[in-house]
C-alpha cells in the first residue's frame, strides 16, 4: 500500500531502523504517518520495542568475584614473588603482628598463674637489649599485664587456649594475607 | 564525579598500575556477557576475558584514543574469543556474507500476518533470552553489541573488522530471525495465537 501523500510503504529495514531512530527526518515522518494509519504496522514497531526493551534489560553476565584480582596478579606479577619488598613496605603492620603473636605466645607457653614471671621474662629481654629504654619498657610491663591478663583467664582452660590458638592462626593469615597476597581475603571480603 | 575512561588509562600509564583495575571493573560485565555469547562457555569466556584485560593492558601505550575505549577493548576480547573459536575450527564468524539488498528491502507481512501476543508479559522477555542465547554465534553478538552495549553500525564494523554492509545485512537478518522464532514459540504455545 503507497500513499501519495506519503511516499513508498516502508520495508522490513526501514521500520527497524523507525524503531532505532536512525532514519532521516524526512522518511521518518513519512514511515510515522503509515504506522499511524495501520494496525498491523503498530503492531510490527510494538513487537521490535518490545525486543528492543528486552535485549536492553538483559542483565550482563558478571565473571566470578575474583576476576580483577586475577587480572591485576597478572598484570602485577612482582606482587607474587617480591615478598620481602612487600614486607619491607609494610613493616610497621609486620611489627604489630609480631608484638601481638609474641604477647599470646608467652601467655600460652607460660601457662596460666603466671603473670607476673611472663612480663619478668618479657622484660628482662627487654631490658637486655638496651638499658636506654628502662622507663619505656617499665610502662610497657604495666600495660602488658593488664593486656595479657584477661588473656591468661582465658588460657586458663583448654577450650580457651583452643580459641586462642585459633585466633592466632586466623590474625596470622588476615595479616599476611594483607601485607602480601592480598588474594584471598582481598577478592572474597573487600570486593 | 566519576573518573573517565581516558583518566584512568592516564593514570596507569603514568604508573599507577593500579587504577586500570577501575576500568576492568567497568568493563567487565559488558565484555562478559560478549565473551559468553561468543564461546558459549562461562570457563573459556572468563579465561579469555582475562587474556584480552592482560592484552589490552599491555598495549595501552600504543592506544590512540581514536576510538572509545570500550569499542578498542571490545576489538581485543573479539579477536580473543575468535582465536579460541578458530582453534575450535569454528571460522562462521569471519566469514563475510553476501550481500543481499534485497532482503533490507524486503516487505513487512500482509495483514494476515499480524501479530498479536501478549508483548509485555515477564514470559516475553525469557523467550527473546532463550531465543539469542540459542541462535548461531555470529547473529546473537550482533545482537548483544548492537542492543546491550549500544554500538552504532561502525563501531561494529571497526570492532568486528566486518565491511559495514555485512554488519547491517547480519544485524537484519539477526532482527528478523529473532522476531520470527519469538512469534513462533507464541504460536506453539498457543495455537488460537494469530500469528
Amino acid at each position: 500500500m503507497n500513499s501519495p501523500q506519503h511516499g513508498l510503504q516502508p520495508t522490513q529495514q526501514e521500520l527497524m531502523e523507525f524503531v532505532d531512530g536512525t532514519l532521516s527526518l524526512a522518511r521518518y515522518r513519512e514511515v510515522e504517518q503509515f504506522v499511524l494509519q495501520s494496525r498491523r504496522l503498530q503492531s510490527e514497531v510494538k513487537l521490535q520495542q518490545t525486543m528492543h526493551r528486552s535485549i536492553r534489560e538483559d542483565t550482563t553476565v558478571q565473571p566470578s568475584v575474583s576476576f580483577t584480582t586475577d587480572v591485576m596478579n597478572e598484570i602485577l606479577p612482582q606482587r607474587r614473588y617480591m615478598f620481602w619488598v612487600k614486607l619491607a613496605n609494610n613493616s610497621s603492620n609486620f611489627f604489630a603482628m609480631i608484638l601481638v603473636l609474641s604477647m599470646i605466645g608467652i601467655v600460652l607457653v607460660s601457662g596460666p598463674g603466671k603473670t607476673q614471671n611472663d612480663s619478668n621474662i618479657l622484660s628482662k629481654t627487654v631490658e637486655s637489649y638496651s638499658t636506654a629504654y628502662d622507663a619505656s619498657v617499665q610502662n610497657m610491663e604495666l600495660w602488658i599485664q593488664q593486656i595479657t591478663h584477661p588473656v591468661n583467664q582465658a588460657a586458663a582452660s583448654p577450650s580457651g587456649k583452643f580459641f586462642l590458638i585459633g585466633l592466632t592462626a586466623f590474625c596470622f593469615v588476615v595479616i599476611m594475607d594483607e601485607i602480601v597476597g592480598k588474594r584471598f581475603f582481598h577478592a572474597r571480603i573487600k570486593q | 564525579m566519576k573518573t573517565s575512561d581516558n583518566e584512568i588509562i592516564r593514570q596507569a600509564l603514568d604508573g599507577e598500575r593500579q587504577a586500570y583495575a577501575e576500568l576492568v571493573n567497568r568493563h567487565k560485565g559488558k565484555a562478559m556477557t560478549l565473551a559468553l555469547r561468543m564461546l558459549k562457555n562461562r570457563h573459556d569466556a572468563e579465561e579469555a576475558l582475562q587474556d584480552a584485560f592482560v592484552r589490552a593492558f599491555r598495549a595501552l601505550p600504543g592506544f590512540e584514543r581514536k576510538s572509545s575505549f570500550s569499542t578498542w577493548f571490545y576489538r581485543i576480547v573479539f579477536n580473543v574469543c575468535s582465536s579460541v573459536l578458530s582453534k575450535r575450527g569454528d571460522t562462521r564468524m569471519f566469514s563475510i556474507d553476501e550481500e543481499h539488498d534485497d532482503e533490507l528491502k524486503m516487505e513487512i507481512p500482509s495483514d494476515d500476518d499480524e501479530p498479536d501476543i501478549a508483548f509485555e508479559s515477564s514470559e516475553f522477555s525469557r523467550i527473546v533470552r532463550k531465543e539469542i542465547e540459542s541462535m548461531e554465534e555470529s547473529y546473537s553478538i550482533i545482537l548483544t553489541m548492537f542492543f546491550l552495549q549500544e554500538m552504532s553500525y561502525e563501531e561494529i564494523m571497526e570492532v568486528t573488522g566486518l565491511p559495514i554492509g555485512t554488519v547491517k545485512n547480519r544485524l537484519f537478518r539477526a532482527r528478523m530471525q529473532l522476531r520470527n522464532s519469538v512469534l513462533k514459540h507464541f504460536k506453539d504455545m498457543n495455537p488460537m495465537v494469530n500469528v
